[in-house]
């Protein structure tokens, strides 16, 4: 909000300073004056609180933070009387995953697992406790100095609901488009194993530098997961071992029965790698091979145009061998 | 809600509009000397010149709030020929919108994309064909909509609607859509949808990437992948059907097309059916069922029509 400035005192918090701004919201830096304990605190855009779609999804995302509480969770601080429409959480050293990310491009695999472990650990709580995260990208993940991480944001939209939306809106109903599990692109809700298959995805972008799908607007990435194979890990990053890419494999597993039943699963794997099996992998050999609507549709009215030039030749045949 | 909005409302849910060519084609002597006009029913002498038949249809349009909203954004029009002449050189327009956007911006959006397209219909050229001209007058609309948008600031910013339009001369139809507002084209006691949802559940069961019993259940099936004022160009589908007497087209928004079947909509609207009754009872019917959302119907049942050859694109009577 343009009316908070650093000095500024909002309840009990003096502002220090602007943090981030999205699209949503104002993340501010204070300090509580009670007790010096940093905080963020997190103000809402005026057009957000007006727009219903966008004000459930902040005041859900404060109900689910208060409800958590986990070293791997960032905490929202319930309190007494408000001036006005705000949400305090803990102030959180460290940088997001993404920045990390956009820097370094491929981790170490040793970190990269570090992370991804953390991870595990705190989507099995979360998990437990009944919220599925739904939208976990690395934008939503602070790392600290020593790779401890935290998830930030629960801001995916309890329930979008009957109300129609805009193509233009595609990303903030359904999540973002490189990390989405396969189900919620059929536009089923998506379960804890659709958080397993966004932190698969993830830790394929840590090991090897890239998301698996790409493609020219949010509907096609979103396809994509549908209908191809990313490229091996190993063909991009040849130091991943085969249980690794096994690992990975199975996270990304298209159908959510063949993939981590839960977080729990994929840190067991991630922790003694050793004792994964390596199987034959289809995926391994046909990843080359694209499968697009538009090639399906030639293929279609190619074998639709075949159709009378094989009558033809039964008929040829038939009065040859008469 | 202000005087202006409510008396706008009742406006259009209670005065529907009849009108009638046959009946004032035998009676154009009386005619003559009585008003044309009237707020609830009006009839036009169209085939005074002895040429024949002509195209000749009733209609009715309705919609209502529903259930659970408190303000209608949908918004229904029609274009009728002024003149006998004008029903073969222009024909007949009727348009449904419906508004998307928060903050009340889709019912300015749906407004202005109907009345951008009735006022454009009125001085299209004479012969015109009408599959190009609904292009452009729904492109003319798009760009009325954006442009609304973009002057009205930040609080309209993102207001969007779909539309549905069928323009009819001689024996044709021309349906051009945007969005996930539908027509049905009901004959012989058979309703089937002319045309196809831009959603992104629908447009997934197109490429075959889910099965249409998992779009029915999917969460994106109210997610637009095509509308008009979000982006400069619109991109349009435009389908012509021929038509015969006694078709039925339907065309509605989706606070009824998801809550009412297609067979249903057949067995209110078929043969013998009072339109009135039957748009009546379409909305009934989906208020009943929870009514959540806006619901618009517009119902045009084509009385007779003129057969028309077409030959190095000129029209031809035929025999």
């Amino acid at each position: 909000m343009s009316d908070l400035h650093p000095g500024d005192q909002l309840d009990h918090y003096r502002i220090v300073g602007l943090v981030a701004r999205s699209g949503m919201a104002s993340i501010f830096r204070g300090t509580d004056v009670r007790n010096n304990r940093e905080v963020a605190i997190k103000v809402p855009h005026e057009e957000m609180e007006a727009d219903p779609i966008l004000f459930d999804r902040f005041k859900r995302e404060e109900e689910i933070g208060k409800k958590l509480d986990h070293p791997g969770v960032v905490r929202v601080f319930d309190d007494e009387e408000r001036s006005r429409r705000y949400m305090v959480l803990e102030w959180v050293e460290g940088r997001l995953l993404r920045q990390i990310l956009n820097e370094q491009k491929k981790l170490p695999t040793e970190r990269a697992i570090r992370i991804t472990l953390g991870l595990c650990d705190a989507l099995d709580y979360i998990h437990s406790q009944g919220v599925v995260h739904r939208d976990l990208k690395p934008e939503n993940i602070m790392v600290g100095p020593n790779d401890q991480v935290k998830l930030i944001d629960f801001g995916i939209a309890a329930n979008a609901g009957s109300r129609r939306l805009t193509f233009a809106k595609l990303t903030e109903a359904m999540g973002t488009p490189d990390y989405i599990s396969p189900e919620q692109v059929k536009g089923k809700r998506g379960d804890a194993r659709s958080d397993v298959y966004s932190l698969g995805i993830m830790f394929y972008e840590m090991l090897t530098g890239k998301v698996p799908f790409t493609g020219p607007n949010p509907f096609v990435i979103m396809n994509e997961r549908l209908l191809n194979n990313p490229i091996p890990p190993r063909e991009v990053n040849p130091d991943i071992s085969p249980q690794l890419q096994e690992i990975i494999y199975r996270a990304l597993e298209r159908d959510p029965n063949k993939r981590y039943p839960n977080a729990h699963e994929f840190a067991l794997d991630l922790q003694h790698p050793e004792k994964v099996g390596v199987a034959e992998r289809a995926e391994l050999s046909n990843w080359k091979q694209r499968r697009s609507p538009v090639a399906r549709q030639i293929l279609f009215y190619v074998m639709l145009a075949l159709i009378p030039v094989l009558v033809f030749g039964l008929m040829l045949f038939l009065a040859r061998n008469k | 809600m202000n005087i202006a909005q409510l008396a706008r409302k009742f406006g259009q849910a209670l005065a529907p509009v009849r009108i009638s060519i046959s009946e004032a084609n035998q009676n154009i002597e009386e005619l003559a000397g009585n008003a044309l006009q009237s707020s609830s029913s009006r009839a036009d002498s169209a085939s005074r010149s002895a040429s024949g038949p002509m195209l000749d249809l009733e209609f009715v349009a309705r919609t209502d709030v529903g259930r659970v909203r408190d303000h209608n954004e949908d918004f229904l029009g029609h274009a009728a020929p002024a003149t006998p002449a004008q029903v073969r050189t222009h024909g007949w327009l009727f348009v449904l919108a419906d508004g998307v956007g928060g903050q009340e911006k889709g019912e300015v959006a749906s407004k202005t994309a109907v009345e951008s397209m009735v006022a454009g219909f009125h001085s299209t050229k004479d012969g015109e064909s009408h599959s190009t001209v609904l292009q452009r007058l729904v492109q003319r609309a798009n760009a009325a909509i954006f442009d609304a948008a973009v002057a009205g600031g930040r609080s309209s910013a993102g207001m969007a609607t779909t539309i549905v339009a069928c323009a009819l001369r001689y024996d044709r139809v021309a349906v051009a859509h945007v969005g996930d507002s539908r027509c049905y084209l009901i004959r012989n006691t058979k309703a089937s949808q002319i045309t196809r949802d831009h959603t992104i559940a629908s447009e997934q069961v197109r490429m075959g990437l889910v099965t249409a019993q998992e779009a029915a259940e999917s969460q994106t099936s109210h997610i637009l992948s095509r509308s008009l004022g979000t982006e400069l160009v619109a991109n349009v589908e435009t389908n012509d059907h021929q038509i015969f007497a006694g078709d039925v087209l339907l065309l509605c928004s989706d606070g009824l097309h998801g809550l009412v079947d297609a067979s249903e909509m057949a067995a209110l609207c078929g043969q013998g059916h009072d339109l009135h009754l039957a748009a009546e009872k379409l909305v009934a019917l989906a208020n009943d069922r929870g009514g959540g959302d806006n619901i618009s119907v517009q119902l045009i049942r084509i009385r007779g029509v003129e057969r028309m050859g077409m030959y190095r694109g000129r029209p031809y009577k035929l025999p």
